[in-house]
Protein backbone atom coordinates (compact mmCIF):
# COMPACT_ATOMS: atom_id res chain seq x y z
CA UNK A 1 0.00 0.00 0.00
CA UNK A 2 2.91 2.12 1.22
CA UNK A 3 4.30 1.88 -2.34
CA UNK A 4 1.29 2.08 -4.18
CA UNK A 5 0.86 5.54 -2.94
CA UNK A 6 4.10 7.02 -3.39
CA UNK A 7 3.64 6.50 -7.39
CA UNK A 8 0.74 8.38 -7.12
CA UNK A 9 1.84 11.36 -5.60
CA UNK A 10 4.61 11.42 -8.07
CA UNK A 11 2.55 10.59 -10.77
CA UNK A 12 0.19 13.60 -10.39
CA UNK A 13 2.71 16.17 -9.59
CA UNK A 14 1.04 18.87 -12.09
CA UNK A 15 -2.01 19.24 -10.28
CA UNK A 16 -2.96 23.10 -11.28
CA UNK A 17 -5.76 24.55 -8.91
CA UNK A 18 -8.56 25.47 -11.15
CA UNK A 19 -8.74 29.46 -11.13
CA UNK A 20 -12.50 29.02 -11.38
CA UNK A 21 -13.89 29.89 -7.46
CA UNK A 22 -15.48 27.38 -5.85
CA UNK A 23 -17.72 28.84 -3.27
CA UNK A 24 -20.99 26.79 -2.16
CA UNK A 25 -22.76 30.60 -3.38
CA UNK A 26 -22.10 29.91 -7.05
CA UNK A 27 -25.33 29.10 -8.44
CA UNK A 28 -27.32 30.56 -5.86
CA UNK A 29 -30.97 32.03 -6.61
CA UNK A 30 -31.39 34.38 -3.79
CA UNK A 31 -28.06 35.61 -3.88
CA UNK A 32 -27.92 37.94 -7.10
CA UNK A 33 -24.20 37.48 -8.28
CA UNK A 34 -22.36 40.29 -9.10
CA UNK A 35 -18.76 39.39 -9.66
CA UNK A 36 -17.74 38.61 -13.42
CA UNK A 37 -15.56 35.72 -12.59
CA UNK A 38 -19.19 33.68 -11.25
CA UNK A 39 -21.48 35.91 -13.42
CA UNK A 40 -19.98 35.17 -16.53
CA UNK A 41 -19.66 31.56 -16.54
CA UNK A 42 -20.77 28.72 -19.22
CA UNK A 43 -20.62 25.17 -18.86
CA UNK A 44 -17.30 22.89 -19.69
CA UNK A 45 -16.19 26.67 -21.13
CA UNK A 46 -13.00 27.64 -19.59
CA UNK A 47 -11.60 31.44 -20.16
CA UNK A 48 -7.88 32.45 -20.66
CA UNK A 49 -5.90 32.18 -17.43
CA UNK A 50 -3.37 35.00 -16.86
CA UNK A 51 -0.16 32.51 -17.38
CA UNK A 52 -1.48 30.10 -19.99
CA UNK A 53 -1.12 27.26 -18.01
CA UNK A 54 -4.46 25.51 -17.13
CA UNK A 55 -4.13 22.03 -19.16
CA UNK A 56 -6.93 20.49 -21.36
CA UNK A 57 -7.00 18.01 -23.30
CA UNK A 58 -8.11 17.36 -27.06
CA UNK A 59 -11.98 16.56 -25.59
CA UNK A 60 -11.89 19.77 -22.98
CA UNK A 61 -10.68 21.97 -25.33
CA UNK A 62 -13.97 21.14 -27.90
CA UNK A 63 -16.26 23.10 -26.11
CA UNK A 64 -20.02 21.72 -25.51
CA UNK A 65 -21.42 23.94 -28.46
CA UNK A 66 -19.56 21.85 -30.78
CA UNK A 67 -21.12 18.85 -29.76
CA UNK A 68 -23.01 16.97 -33.18
CA UNK A 69 -20.25 18.95 -35.18
CA UNK A 70 -16.35 18.43 -34.47
CA UNK A 71 -17.49 16.75 -31.00
CA UNK A 72 -19.78 13.45 -29.88
CA UNK A 73 -20.87 12.28 -26.83
CA UNK A 74 -19.67 10.39 -23.88
CA UNK A 75 -22.42 8.13 -23.86
CA UNK A 76 -24.17 6.12 -26.97
CA UNK A 77 -27.65 4.87 -26.31
CA UNK A 78 -31.31 4.82 -27.65
CA UNK A 79 -33.02 6.57 -24.90
CA UNK A 80 -33.52 10.18 -26.65
CA UNK A 81 -34.52 9.26 -30.07
CA UNK A 82 -37.98 9.56 -31.32
CA UNK A 83 -39.84 6.57 -29.21
CA UNK A 84 -36.34 5.86 -26.97
CA UNK A 85 -37.08 4.19 -24.09
CA UNK A 86 -36.19 4.05 -20.38
CA UNK A 87 -34.69 7.83 -20.65
CA UNK A 88 -34.52 8.46 -17.12
CA UNK A 89 -32.68 5.30 -15.83
CA UNK A 90 -30.57 5.11 -18.31
CA UNK A 91 -29.41 8.80 -17.28
CA UNK A 92 -29.23 7.65 -13.27
CA UNK A 93 -27.03 4.76 -14.22
CA UNK A 94 -24.72 6.78 -16.46
CA UNK A 95 -24.37 8.91 -13.20
CA UNK A 96 -23.97 6.54 -10.91
CA UNK A 97 -21.35 4.73 -13.41
CA UNK A 98 -19.10 7.95 -13.84
CA UNK A 99 -19.17 8.06 -9.77
CA UNK A 100 -18.16 4.50 -9.59
CA UNK A 101 -15.26 4.44 -11.82
CA UNK A 102 -14.02 7.81 -10.29
CA UNK A 103 -14.16 6.01 -6.95
CA UNK A 104 -12.76 2.80 -7.48
CA UNK A 105 -9.95 3.73 -10.60
CA UNK A 106 -8.13 5.86 -8.41
CA UNK A 107 -6.53 8.76 -10.19
CA UNK A 108 -5.88 6.10 -13.02
CA UNK A 109 -8.41 7.65 -15.66
CA UNK A 110 -7.88 10.15 -17.72
CA UNK A 111 -10.73 10.87 -20.38
CA UNK A 112 -14.14 10.91 -19.84
CA UNK A 113 -15.63 7.72 -19.49
CA UNK A 114 -17.87 6.05 -22.23
CA UNK A 115 -20.36 4.41 -21.84
CA UNK A 116 -21.75 2.60 -25.12
CA UNK A 117 -25.19 0.53 -24.67
CA UNK A 118 -25.42 -1.78 -26.90
CA UNK A 119 -28.68 -4.59 -26.71
CA UNK A 120 -28.60 -5.28 -22.64
CA UNK A 121 -24.81 -4.98 -22.41
CA UNK A 122 -23.11 -1.85 -21.15
CA UNK A 123 -19.19 -1.46 -22.28
CA UNK A 124 -17.02 1.30 -20.85
CA UNK A 125 -14.07 2.84 -22.29
CA UNK A 126 -11.84 4.84 -21.45
CA UNK A 127 -7.93 6.08 -21.52
CA UNK A 128 -6.11 4.63 -18.23
CA UNK A 129 -1.91 5.20 -17.06
CA UNK A 130 0.15 2.92 -16.45
CA UNK A 131 0.93 3.69 -12.65
CA UNK A 132 -0.31 0.58 -11.35
CA UNK A 133 1.05 -2.76 -11.76
CA UNK A 134 -1.06 -4.73 -14.85
CA UNK A 135 -1.93 -7.39 -12.70
CA UNK A 136 -3.81 -5.13 -9.90
CA UNK A 137 -5.37 -3.57 -13.51
CA UNK A 138 -6.92 -6.99 -14.30
CA UNK A 139 -7.93 -7.36 -10.67
CA UNK A 140 -9.63 -3.93 -11.12
CA UNK A 141 -11.11 -4.65 -14.07
CA UNK A 142 -12.84 -8.16 -13.02
CA UNK A 143 -13.55 -6.49 -10.16
CA UNK A 144 -15.63 -3.61 -11.59
CA UNK A 145 -17.16 -5.64 -14.25
CA UNK A 146 -18.42 -8.55 -12.00
CA UNK A 147 -19.71 -5.60 -9.40
CA UNK A 148 -21.30 -3.30 -12.14
CA UNK A 149 -22.93 -6.57 -13.74
CA UNK A 150 -24.78 -7.41 -10.04
CA UNK A 151 -25.62 -4.08 -9.32
CA UNK A 152 -27.33 -3.20 -12.80
CA UNK A 153 -28.33 -6.20 -13.79
CA UNK A 154 -26.80 -6.83 -17.02
CA UNK A 155 -23.49 -7.80 -18.69
CA UNK A 156 -20.92 -4.96 -18.23
CA UNK A 157 -17.96 -5.06 -20.15
CA UNK A 158 -15.03 -3.08 -19.74
CA UNK A 159 -12.56 -2.00 -22.92
CA UNK A 160 -9.68 0.68 -21.69
CA UNK A 161 -6.48 1.52 -23.30
CA UNK A 162 -3.27 2.72 -21.50
CA UNK A 163 -1.68 5.76 -21.76
CA UNK A 164 1.97 6.03 -20.17
CA UNK A 165 1.16 9.36 -18.39
CA UNK A 166 -1.07 11.82 -17.87
CA UNK A 167 1.19 14.52 -20.44
CA UNK A 168 0.43 12.35 -22.85
CA UNK A 169 -3.13 13.43 -23.01
CA UNK A 170 -2.62 17.18 -22.49
CA UNK A 171 -3.62 18.73 -25.75
CA UNK A 172 -3.00 22.22 -24.95
CA UNK A 173 -2.90 25.19 -22.26
CA UNK A 174 -5.88 27.50 -21.86
CA UNK B 1 -79.55 11.86 -54.24
CA UNK B 2 -78.62 12.17 -57.60
CA UNK B 3 -80.94 11.93 -60.67
CA UNK B 4 -80.40 9.56 -63.46
CA UNK B 5 -79.25 11.69 -66.02
CA UNK B 6 -76.63 9.93 -68.43
CA UNK B 7 -73.84 11.19 -67.15
CA UNK B 8 -74.74 10.27 -63.50
CA UNK B 9 -75.50 7.08 -64.65
CA UNK B 10 -72.55 5.99 -65.97
CA UNK B 11 -69.81 7.89 -63.96
CA UNK B 12 -71.54 8.56 -60.93
CA UNK B 13 -73.58 5.58 -59.65
CA UNK B 14 -72.06 2.33 -58.29
CA UNK B 15 -71.15 -0.67 -60.40
CA UNK B 16 -73.58 -2.68 -59.41
CA UNK B 17 -76.59 -0.14 -59.25
CA UNK B 18 -75.60 0.74 -63.15
CA UNK B 19 -77.97 -1.21 -65.50
CA UNK B 20 -75.90 -4.00 -67.69
CA UNK B 21 -76.51 -2.19 -70.93
CA UNK B 22 -75.11 1.33 -69.86
CA UNK B 23 -72.51 -0.09 -67.85
CA UNK B 24 -70.36 -0.75 -71.40
CA UNK B 25 -70.16 3.13 -71.81
CA UNK B 26 -67.74 2.95 -68.61
CA UNK B 27 -64.53 1.84 -69.09
CA UNK B 28 -63.65 -0.79 -66.21
CA UNK B 29 -59.54 -1.39 -64.97
CA UNK B 30 -57.94 -4.33 -66.94
CA UNK B 31 -58.06 -6.20 -63.39
CA UNK B 32 -62.27 -5.83 -63.53
CA UNK B 33 -62.13 -6.44 -67.40
CA UNK B 34 -60.21 -9.85 -66.10
CA UNK B 35 -62.32 -10.69 -64.20
CA UNK B 36 -65.29 -10.69 -66.03
CA UNK B 37 -63.46 -12.45 -69.46
CA UNK B 38 -62.32 -15.22 -66.36
CA UNK B 39 -65.23 -15.35 -65.05
CA UNK B 40 -64.14 -15.87 -61.50
CA UNK B 41 -66.94 -16.00 -60.04
CA UNK B 42 -67.54 -18.87 -61.74
CA UNK B 43 -64.54 -20.72 -61.47
CA UNK B 44 -63.35 -22.71 -57.99
CA UNK B 45 -61.17 -21.76 -55.57
CA UNK B 46 -57.61 -24.21 -56.22
CA UNK B 47 -56.97 -25.60 -53.02
CA UNK B 48 -53.21 -24.48 -52.05
CA UNK B 49 -51.26 -27.62 -50.24
CA UNK B 50 -49.13 -26.03 -47.20
CA UNK B 51 -47.78 -28.80 -45.91
CA UNK B 52 -47.20 -28.92 -42.19
CA UNK B 53 -43.89 -27.27 -40.77
CA UNK B 54 -43.92 -25.76 -43.98
CA UNK B 55 -41.73 -22.16 -43.48
CA UNK B 56 -44.13 -18.92 -43.48
CA UNK B 57 -44.01 -16.55 -46.66
CA UNK B 58 -42.62 -12.34 -46.24
CA UNK B 59 -44.00 -10.50 -48.55
CA UNK B 60 -42.24 -7.49 -47.42
CA UNK B 61 -39.56 -6.87 -44.17
CA UNK B 62 -39.20 -3.03 -43.85
CA UNK B 63 -36.55 -1.99 -41.16
CA UNK B 64 -36.25 0.89 -39.94
CA UNK B 65 -33.26 2.58 -38.40
CA UNK B 66 -33.25 5.68 -36.22
CA UNK B 67 -29.75 7.62 -34.45
CA UNK B 68 -28.44 10.56 -33.69
CA UNK B 69 -25.76 10.01 -36.03
CA UNK B 70 -25.85 10.57 -40.00
CA UNK B 71 -22.47 9.29 -40.66
CA UNK B 72 -23.08 6.02 -38.55
CA UNK B 73 -26.59 5.51 -40.07
CA UNK B 74 -24.89 5.71 -43.67
CA UNK B 75 -21.84 2.76 -42.47
CA UNK B 76 -24.83 0.74 -41.27
CA UNK B 77 -26.50 0.61 -44.86
CA UNK B 78 -23.10 0.15 -46.59
CA UNK B 79 -23.24 -2.75 -44.31
CA UNK B 80 -26.29 -4.04 -45.13
CA UNK B 81 -26.34 -3.78 -48.71
CA UNK B 82 -23.29 -6.27 -48.15
CA UNK B 83 -24.60 -8.46 -46.59
CA UNK B 84 -27.88 -8.46 -48.90
CA UNK B 85 -25.17 -9.24 -51.38
CA UNK B 86 -23.83 -12.09 -49.87
CA UNK B 87 -26.96 -13.72 -48.08
CA UNK B 88 -28.95 -13.68 -51.60
CA UNK B 89 -31.52 -11.36 -50.12
CA UNK B 90 -33.40 -9.24 -52.38
CA UNK B 91 -33.07 -5.31 -51.23
CA UNK B 92 -35.45 -3.28 -52.93
CA UNK B 93 -34.36 -0.11 -52.01
CA UNK B 94 -33.22 2.29 -49.03
CA UNK B 95 -35.18 5.24 -48.30
CA UNK B 96 -34.26 8.11 -46.47
CA UNK B 97 -37.16 10.18 -44.69
CA UNK B 98 -36.22 13.43 -43.68
CA UNK B 99 -34.74 13.66 -39.72
CA UNK B 100 -37.06 15.04 -37.14
CA UNK B 101 -35.87 17.51 -34.62
CA UNK B 102 -37.35 18.52 -31.05
CA UNK B 103 -36.48 22.26 -30.04
CA UNK B 104 -36.43 23.64 -26.92
CA UNK B 105 -35.61 27.67 -26.49
CA UNK B 106 -34.53 28.60 -23.35
CA UNK B 107 -32.76 31.41 -21.54
CA UNK B 108 -29.05 32.31 -21.57
CA UNK B 109 -28.60 33.76 -18.39
CA UNK B 110 -29.09 32.14 -14.43
CA UNK B 111 -30.43 35.66 -13.78
CA UNK B 112 -32.49 38.03 -15.56
CA UNK B 113 -31.78 39.24 -19.56
CA UNK B 114 -35.08 38.01 -20.99
CA UNK B 115 -33.61 39.17 -24.05
CA UNK B 116 -31.29 36.39 -24.40
CA UNK B 117 -32.34 33.04 -25.60
CA UNK B 118 -30.83 29.96 -26.92
CA UNK B 119 -31.97 26.83 -28.76
CA UNK B 120 -31.41 23.67 -28.21
CA UNK B 121 -32.59 20.52 -30.48
CA UNK B 122 -32.58 16.93 -30.82
CA UNK B 123 -31.93 15.20 -34.10
CA UNK B 124 -33.16 11.68 -34.69
CA UNK B 125 -32.23 11.01 -38.51
CA UNK B 126 -33.95 8.17 -40.46
CA UNK B 127 -33.37 5.51 -42.51
CA UNK B 128 -35.83 2.55 -44.25
CA UNK B 129 -34.42 -0.80 -45.59
CA UNK B 130 -37.12 -2.28 -48.14
CA UNK B 131 -36.40 -5.93 -48.71
CA UNK B 132 -38.90 -8.49 -50.63
CA UNK B 133 -40.00 -12.39 -51.06
CA UNK B 134 -38.09 -13.76 -47.87
CA UNK B 135 -39.32 -16.98 -46.33
CA UNK B 136 -39.42 -16.98 -42.57
CA UNK B 137 -36.02 -19.14 -41.76
CA UNK B 138 -34.19 -16.38 -44.17
CA UNK B 139 -35.82 -13.52 -42.27
CA UNK B 140 -35.26 -14.49 -39.16
CA UNK B 141 -31.66 -15.63 -39.86
CA UNK B 142 -30.74 -12.19 -41.77
CA UNK B 143 -32.43 -10.10 -38.70
CA UNK B 144 -30.33 -11.53 -36.36
CA UNK B 145 -27.03 -11.17 -38.08
CA UNK B 146 -28.10 -7.62 -39.30
CA UNK B 147 -29.12 -7.06 -35.25
CA UNK B 148 -25.96 -8.42 -33.95
CA UNK B 149 -24.54 -6.20 -35.70
CA UNK B 150 -26.04 -2.72 -34.87
CA UNK B 151 -23.86 -0.13 -33.28
CA UNK B 152 -24.67 1.32 -30.09
CA UNK B 153 -27.06 4.48 -30.09
CA UNK B 154 -28.70 3.28 -32.93
CA UNK B 155 -32.70 1.98 -32.82
CA UNK B 156 -34.38 -0.91 -35.34
CA UNK B 157 -37.96 -1.21 -35.85
CA UNK B 158 -39.41 -4.24 -37.83
CA UNK B 159 -42.06 -4.52 -39.67
CA UNK B 160 -43.23 -8.33 -41.39
CA UNK B 161 -46.10 -8.95 -44.45
CA UNK B 162 -46.74 -12.36 -43.44
CA UNK B 163 -48.75 -14.34 -47.15
CA UNK B 164 -51.35 -16.14 -45.57
CA UNK B 165 -53.58 -18.88 -46.89
CA UNK B 166 -57.03 -17.78 -47.71
CA UNK B 167 -60.13 -18.41 -45.48
CA UNK B 168 -61.87 -21.66 -46.92
CA UNK B 169 -65.11 -19.90 -44.64
CA UNK B 170 -65.20 -16.58 -46.65
CA UNK B 171 -66.99 -17.60 -49.70
CA UNK B 172 -67.93 -15.45 -52.58
CA UNK B 173 -72.28 -14.93 -52.93
CA UNK B 174 -74.24 -16.85 -55.18
CA UNK B 175 -73.30 -15.91 -59.36
CA UNK B 176 -75.64 -12.99 -60.39
CA UNK B 177 -76.09 -10.95 -63.38
CA UNK B 178 -73.05 -7.95 -61.49
CA UNK B 179 -70.79 -9.40 -59.52
CA UNK B 180 -68.16 -7.27 -60.56
CA UNK B 181 -67.80 -5.15 -57.27
CA UNK B 182 -67.69 -8.96 -55.33
CA UNK B 183 -65.70 -10.54 -56.76
CA UNK B 184 -62.29 -8.14 -55.90
CA UNK B 185 -62.00 -10.88 -52.70
CA UNK B 186 -61.40 -14.10 -54.17
CA UNK B 187 -58.05 -13.96 -54.67
CA UNK B 188 -56.42 -16.79 -53.69
CA UNK B 189 -54.00 -15.02 -51.40
CA UNK B 190 -54.64 -12.36 -48.84
CA UNK B 191 -51.76 -10.41 -46.67
CA UNK B 192 -51.72 -10.53 -42.97
CA UNK B 193 -50.94 -7.38 -41.07
CA UNK B 194 -47.64 -6.06 -39.84
CA UNK B 195 -45.64 -7.25 -36.88
CA UNK B 196 -43.28 -4.98 -35.22
CA UNK B 197 -40.51 -5.42 -33.20
CA UNK B 198 -37.72 -3.39 -31.49
CA UNK B 199 -34.50 -3.64 -30.88
CA UNK B 200 -31.11 -1.95 -29.17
Amino acid sequence: MNTYLKLNLLGNCFQQRCYLSTSPILHSWFVRLTNVTQVNTEAATPKHTRKRNYPLTYEQRQFPKLIGHTKTWNTFNTSNLRDGKRKAETVSDDLFLRQFIYGTWHSLFVSELIIKRRHNMIILSGLVTRTIHPRRMYFLIGYTEEILSALLKTPVKIEIQTVENKEDVIFTYW
Amino acid sequence: MLTRTFFNQIFLFKPSQIPLSVLSYRSITTAARLKKQLNIAATPRPHIERPAGSDELYKRLCVEVRGHDPAVLESYEKFVRLVSTELDVQLVNVENPPFFTERWTLLRSKFAKKKYWREYEIRTYYKKFHFKHLTGSTASTFLEYAQRNLPEGIMMIVERVRLEPFRDNLVPPPSSTITTTTTTNTATTSEKTSEEQRNS
